[in-house]
């Protein structure tokens, strides 16, 4: 009996075990956040109270916490787990205190957190923040930092320039500061949760889901600046695909049972670069996303023509005030509601204003290809793809088929062609005279004229520059670059060649004189490099990146006509009347491939954005997404055959003839105006994933707009969605 | 004791359940992005172009592989076999990719696996075994060694990285073999070797064989062909094997007897791997993370896949090691670096051309027309659509427009075919008013002749001509006749009489010039070699005159110190009328070729002979001649011309590069001066 009852024990513990075991690796490495411990409650801390928040400053390490007396929530600056298994000094002050700066130094670059530089402040307490002057004893470095959390849950983040100061130059020098780097950071995976990054019309990292990525997200806003990098940028960058850049300074964090964060970066952007990590990157298994503001960058220069240099550290540093705006985020907060937040800060500084024309009908654009340069047997010689009276009777067949408010764009209308126009004179394609354009222009109803130029990045062919009117990298090199549009036919790295500022001021105020005078005063300028790239210059022009923004934007400002503008950065978005050639896409990262169209987001119902040609990747995908992100639909023609681009710079429009494309046209202009003309002005609330391929938007109209992606039908609330098909709704 | 058995029992069963618990997971992932590449197709002029997107990543799958180095896909099971290298096994994923067996009895480094009906093949390099494990168990069935029959070779290297089976047999890639790839029959016993590669003869290895001895050709590295490094097998059983180290052909179809029979003409570097589907498309992926796809003609469709090494993007490979094809030519494509699998899937784009293909291949023109149409009308760049459009235009007996789409697509042969016939109709419709006219012009020569010779109606005008003719511009222009007929004569008379003058010998060589122009602009587009897109006036012309005036330089050179009588005027003036036969011929050769098919191609190469031949044999004539040499001695003078011809070129070449630099320095020298201003 006893034996059996011993077995019975014996079988019986032994199941249990594996039981347990069985269960266990099917359960998610997932933290309790309000288990966590917290480090600062043992340290010395100075309290704030304010209505709305507690804030409880670490004057050991800098760190803080915010409690959120409504939501009874917790933000902290940056924490660590009891037993997450990092034993290096450098990880684990980089994960808990406020301030980490690089700094060169026997000729490395080497990365450490205020404690190890035997960092000491002094602390000057207001209502509402705090005033911190370090030194970081080590490397002789004092600087000012201020925190000022307002009633409404915006923590703003200072480092003024001018107080940056380097007592010890000859041992080391700053290279980059990074002001809490694990702010509202997570330790393992987080069910729901995500950080949204900007990358091209934005990404989502889950942190739900183990990644294979090996390496961080890092990229610079505003795109790798190539007045530094030289050739090692325009090699990092050229791509048959390039990476999408970052146009809007921001990024957050979400979760499902803890505070979030919307980090704007409001000054010191042009030197900033955006970093995000998950679980399973650089051997710690933490969540968080930082920026990085550099004040010194690494160039390569050059000694000898053949191309031997060495790296080279910049000596003087950037000079410039650094200012974080951290919005406090509720659990569960959605991206279209980043999105607001974004919007509203664009707003409030004057880098937004509404710019939309409404109509019954929304509006389209027709972009046509003029004259191109072709090589024969004589030499290079401009050839006419299309003629403008060809145009006027193409857009009134498509005003008879209902096709309304078109917005008729010219490229290649300068003689010389698209690729090889003179950079001195003004005057118009062969084939193509003042007279018919100002006729076409009269034809369109509700429709716009405007002229396609790239007044920056030129190709190497074109005329009327000198050498002297190129802009120069730091090793006095000639900035040059890959060719987006050519690059897949021939990988050529130094296809085009970026302007100086006078030399583009010089064409662009021509080119706007003249259009005005020759054609009509409400003539419009399509721009699709300026408002995207920004590279600092050097030598004859020298001028810093915020220098070159601050040259591109007063060109805008003063212009007579409106401008429409390729994807814009955000201090281009004030000076846009529309945005063309918008991103759908993002990189597609390992570490966050989910798309977002938080760029689109931002800007609905502010402007009116236009897609990439849509004749270069026609495809039931490619029209949801333009329903989905609400941008409505461009198409790039030529009247002549597409093969007569071969050979040219053109040659990417594989497929372009106008009468080939006119059903087509016709067909995507209908559907999607039938859709989205329902939500001209208005802007998102709320975005959702339904299931895997199937998101609702919900607008400030009072209806929704459910996608449908996949190949078979979505059954939402008792509605079908059909497959690759779409539903409008009431909100809920 | 029997407590202590049962205490082991559970224990060690528990160990087991561990083990299989931790290895029976893998995680697929589906992922709705966009490609990070660009796609390439088969444009004009044999180069590249963009088009539409032909296939997205759609999928990763990973089972914590370890540097996998095989992959395929068994169509009896719907299964992927990975050949996991890293963690000695074989992982048998199931259509959800979910691991559905793991093999790894007596395995070490598996590197390549196959399948049949019953059996997993599987080649282990580091035991240098051929393992076979029953589908239906797993269990080992049995391993295949090394042959030890004489004919395998007791020095052939047996070390298998990779497998495929057919019905035929087992077949092997071994490395460091140089003798093909082996082939077993089913049951392991060695049959013979098949598609080995052949030794390409290069000039310098041509050079080495006449002018090395023998020592010094022993000391050299032999010429040892590349070995195939994978291989694959199309539904009939025919063999396809890949030589990444061979740049001009490294995927070859060979039949049963081992012959090449097809190789893509666009040939990509560095492939890897191969997959066939059932319409015999081949799809191959390079170590650089490029995928390729082509017919089953070996016309390129696709290339895509982009390489960068600075950022890690969905869909960007980095280490490929394999690729399979799945059900709706969906691709599978193994990542050693990152240890996953990468899922591709087609776009309707891409489902559209494979439609349009597999009527093309099985010779359905017509059924295909629509869909070839409706692809120009999307990519007007893609070359195969007017061939396959062409094709249908001929059957259709549209040959006017079959002929335009067939030059579009560069297919000279079916160029040709159109041209018959349309010369053919032209001819029926045509011929007898033709032989009208012939007989016309014929009646009409011969009655003008006889008015001539009986009346004096045209004799102001013959006086006219004879006038004409006795000027001295046009005696001169008319010379080359004379060099014709009488060489020496016309030579003597340009050294000594003044036969023929340096204006009227430039006028020639500017019809010279001309006859380069008129050559790219009138040659009949079947026995055109230059295309106006890649021709400038400038080169022709300067490439056409500098070598015969460098020519004519050297051989005054030469001449001079082998005592030459000629002088570089009579040199100037001769060599163009020398050429006379090439200056009045030529342009009825360009305008006959215009009216030839490649069947009558001959006629035209005939001609051509005949008038460089004869252009020769006056040039040797004008040579001896001007200096007054012996038959050997001119032969002596032509091959010395030549050298220093060649010289010449060097020299230009050397001053050039050196004034090159010289002009850098300086431009350099003056950037630094004004910098530092």
């Amino acid at each position: 009996m006893h034996r059996r009852l011993r077995k019975l024990g014996l079988y019986g513990f032994v199941i249990a075990i594996v039981i347990s075991l069985v269960s266990l690796s099917f359960v998610q490495d997932e933290t309790n956040q309000n288990e966590l411990r917290n480090y600062t409650a043992l340290q010395k801390t100075h309290l704030l109270e304010l209505e709305n928040y507690d804030f409880l400053m670490n004057e050991e390490n800098l760190s803080f916490e915010i409690y959120d007396k409504n939501l009874d929530l917790t933000y902290y600056s940056g924490r660590r787990v009891d037993d997450d298994g990092i034993n290096s000094q450098t990880w684990t002050t980089f994960l808990s205190e406020g301030l980490t700066v690089g700094y060169f130094k026997d000729n490395r670059i080497i990365q450490r957190s205020y404690t190890t530089l035997k960092g000491s402040t002094n602390f000057t307490y207001s209502p509402n923040g705090v005033k911190m002057k370090i030194n970081l004893k080590d490397i002789g470095v004092e600087l000012e930092m201020h925190l000022h959390l307002s009633d409404d849950g915006v923590l703003s983040i200072d480092i003024p320039g001018d107080k940056i100061v380097e007592k010890k130059k000859t041992e080391a020098v700053l290279t980059h500061i990074i002001p809490y780097p694990c702010f509202a950071s997570s330790y393992g995976l987080q069910d729901d949760g995500y950080i949204f990054i900007p990358d091209g019309a934005g990404a989502l990292i889950n942190l739900g889901q183990d990644t294979i990525a090996t390496k961080q997200y890092s990229e610079r806003v505003y795109g790798d600046d190539i007045g530094i990098l030289g050739h090692n940028g325009v090699l990092r960058n050229a791509s048959t695909n390039p990476l999408k850049m970052v146009a809007m300074p921001v990024y957050g964090i979400n979760y499902e049972d803890a505070g979030g964060m919307l980090s704007i970066i409001n000054k010191g952007k042009e030197y900033a670069s955006i970093n995000a990590s998950v679980k399973g990157i650089d051997r710690i298994n933490y969540n968080y996303a930082y920026t990085q503001f550099y004040l010194r960058e690494q160039y390569f220069k050059y000694v000898d023509k053949e191309g031997n240099g060495s790296i080279t550290l910049l000596e003087n540093p950037y000079v410039y005030d650094i200012n974080l705006k951290i919005h406090l985020l509720e659990p569960k907060t959605n991206i279209a509601k980043m999105a607001q937040i974004y919007r509203e800060y664009l707003i409030n500084n004057n880098l937004l204003t509404k710019n939309i024309s409404t109509n019954e009908e929304i509006s389209m654009r027709l972009q046509f290809l003029m004259s191109e340069n072709k090589p024969n047997i004589f030499g290079n010689a401009e050839t006419t793809t299309s003629k403008v009276t060809s145009l006027q009777e193409y857009v009134d067949e498509l005003y008879k088929n209902n096709v309304k408010n078109i917005n008729v764009s010219a490229l290649g209308y300068q003689k010389g062609g698209f690729s090889n126009p003179h950079y001195s004179r003004f005057s118009l394609s062969k084939n193509n005279n003042a007279s018919h354009y100002l006729d076409l222009k009269n034809t369109l109803d509700n429709g716009s004229l405007s002229f396609a130029f790239d007044y920056g990045l030129i190709y190497q062919e074109a005329r009327g520059y000198s050498p002297n009117d190129i802009a120069k990298t730091i090793s006095n090199q000639e900035i040059y670059t890959f060719d987006k549009l050519t690059y897949p036919n021939e990988q050529n790295l130094e296809k085009r060649v970026l302007l100086n500022i006078a030399k583009i001021k010089e064409k662009f105020s021509l080119d706007e004189k003249e259009l005005q005078k020759q054609i009509d005063q409400d003539v419009q300028i399509d721009i699709s490099d300026l408002s995207n790239i920004l590279y600092s210059s050097h030598f004859a022009y020298s001028a810093s990146r915020k220098e070159v923004q601050n040259d591109y934007v007063a060109l805008l400002k003063e212009a007579n006509v409106k401008v429409n503008l390729s994807m814009p950065n955000d201090y281009m978005l004030s000076r846009a009347n529309s945005v063309i050639d918008t991103d759908l896409d993002n990189s597609g990262f390992y570490i966050g491939f989910e798309s977002v169209p938080f760029y689109q987001m931002v800007l609905s119902g502010y402007l009116n954005m236009y897609s990439k040609p849509l004749n270069l990747n026609y495809n039931r995908q490619s029209i949801l997404k333009l329903i989905d992100y609400n941008v409505y639909p461009n198409f790039l023609l030529t009247e002549e055959d597409a093969i007569e681009l071969f050979n040219t710079n053109s040659e990417y429009l594989f497929s372009s003839q106008m009468n080939q494309w006119q059903d087509k046209v016709i067909l995507t202009y209908q559907e999607i105006n039938n859709v989205l003309k329902h939500f001209q002005d208005t802007f998102v609330l709320n975005r959702i994933k339904l299931a895997t391929g199937v998101y609702m938007t919900s607008y400030n109209n009072g209806f929704s707009l459910i996608v449908n992606y996949q190949k078979k039908p979505f059954t939402y609330d008792g509605k079908e969605v059909l497959a690759e098909g779409y539903l409008i709704i009431e909100n809920v | 004791m029997k407590q202590k058995k049962l205490i082991t029992l559970i224990i060690s069963s528990l160990f087991v359940f561990l083990f299989l618990m931790s290895s029976l997971t893998s995680l697929t992932r589906e992922i709705k992005a966009s490609a990070p590449y660009g796609t390439m197709t088969m444009g004009p002029d044999n180069t590249l172009v963009a088009t539409q997107t032909a296939y997205e990543p759609n999928e990763l799958v990973t089972a914590e592989f370890t540097n996998p180095q095989d992959l395929v896909y068994d169509h009896y099971e719907e299964t992927l076999i990975v050949a996991d290298t890293g963690n000695a096994r074989v992982v048998i994923l199931d259509e959800e990719h979910q691991i559905k067996r793991v093999l790894d009895e007596e395995l070490s480094s598996p590197t390549g696996v196959s399948f049949d009906e019953i059996y997993y093949y599987v080649a282990d390099k580091t035991r240098r075994v051929v393992n076979v494990y029953e589908k239906d168990t797993g269990v080992l069935h049995k391993q295949i060694l090394k042959p030890d029959t004489p004919l395998f070779g007791l020095s052939s290297p047996f070390t298998p990285t990779k497998v495929s089976v057919n019905p035929k047999g087992i077949y092997i890639i071994s490395d460091g073999a140089t003798k093909g790839v082996i082939q077993m029959n089913i049951e392991g016993e060695f049959m013979g070797y098949v598609g080995a590669n052949r030794t390409e003869k290069s000039f310098a290895s041509f050079l080495q064989d006449i002018f090395f001895s023998k020592q010094q050709k022993e000391s050299i590295l032999k010429a040892a062909p590349p070995s195939p490094n994978n291989l694959s097998f199309n539904s009939q059983g025919l063999l396809y094997t890949v030589t990444s180290g061979d740049a001009n052909a490294p995927i070859k179809k060979l039949n049963t007897l081992g012959n090449i029979i097809m190789s893509p003409s666009y040939g990509v570097k560095k492939i890897v791997s191969i997959s066939i589907d059932e319409s015999d498309n081949i799809f191959g992926v390079t170590s650089d993370g490029q995928i390729v796809v082509y017919d089953s003609f070996g016309n390129l469709l696709f290339l895509f896949g982009d390489i960068n090494e600075y950022t890690e993007r969905f869909g960007n490979l980095k280490q490929p090691t394999a690729i399979s094809v799945l059900p709706n030519r969906k691709l599978a494509i193994l990542d050693s670096e990152t240890s996953a699998i990468i899922t591709y899937q087609t776009t309707d784009f891409a489902n559209l051309i494979f439609r349009a293909v597999d009527y093309y291949v099985d010779g359905l023109y017509l059924e295909g027309q629509a869909l070839w149409e409706e692809i120009i009308q999307m990519n007007e760049m893609f070359i195969l659509s007017y061939k396959a459009l062409a094709a249908a235009n001929m059957k259709l007996g549209n040959y006017e427009l079959a002929l335009k789409q067939y030059e579009l697509a560069e297919d000279r042969n079916g160029y040709s075919e159109a041209f018959w016939n349309i010369r053919n109709i032209w001819l029926q419709n045509n011929l007898l008013s033709l032989f009208w006219v012939v007989i016309g012009i014929i009646m009409g020569v011969l009655a003008l002749y006889i008015v001539y010779r009986r009346t004096k109606i045209f004799d102001r005008i013959a006086l006219l001509f004879r006038k004409l003719n006795s000027l001295k511009p046009t005696k001169q222009m008319t010379f080359g006749l004379k060099f014709q007929r009488q060489p020496s004569d016309a030579v003597y008379l340009i050294k000594y009489e003044g036969g023929a003058g340096v204006l009227s010998a430039s006028l020639l060589y500017v019809w010279f010039i001309a006859l380069q122009v008129l050559n790219v602009l009138i040659t009949g587009y079947l026995f055109s070699s230059r295309n106006i897109y890649n021709t400038q006036i400038f080169e022709l012309v300067f490439f056409s005159v500098a070598p015969l005036f460098l020519w004519i330089i050297a051989n005054y050179f030469v001449s001079t110190v082998s005592d030459g009588e000629g002088k570089l005027k009579h040199l100037y003036i001769g060599t163009i009328y020398a050429l006379t036969p090439y200056l009045i011929f030529a342009l009825p050769i360009f305008l006959l070729s215009r009216i030839l098919t490649l069947n009558e191609g001959f006629i035209y190469t005939l001609a051509n002979v005949l008038i460089y031949g004869w252009c020769v044999v006056l040039l040797f004539k004008n040579y001896q001649e001007m200096h007054d040499y012996s038959f050997s001695k001119t032969i002596k003078n032509i091959l010395l011309t030549a050298v220093c011809f060649i010289f010449f070129i060097l020299a230009v070449y050397m001053l050039y590069m050196l004034s090159k630099q010289l002009f850098d320095y300086i431009a350099q020298v003056l950037r630094e001066v004004l910098r530092n201003a």
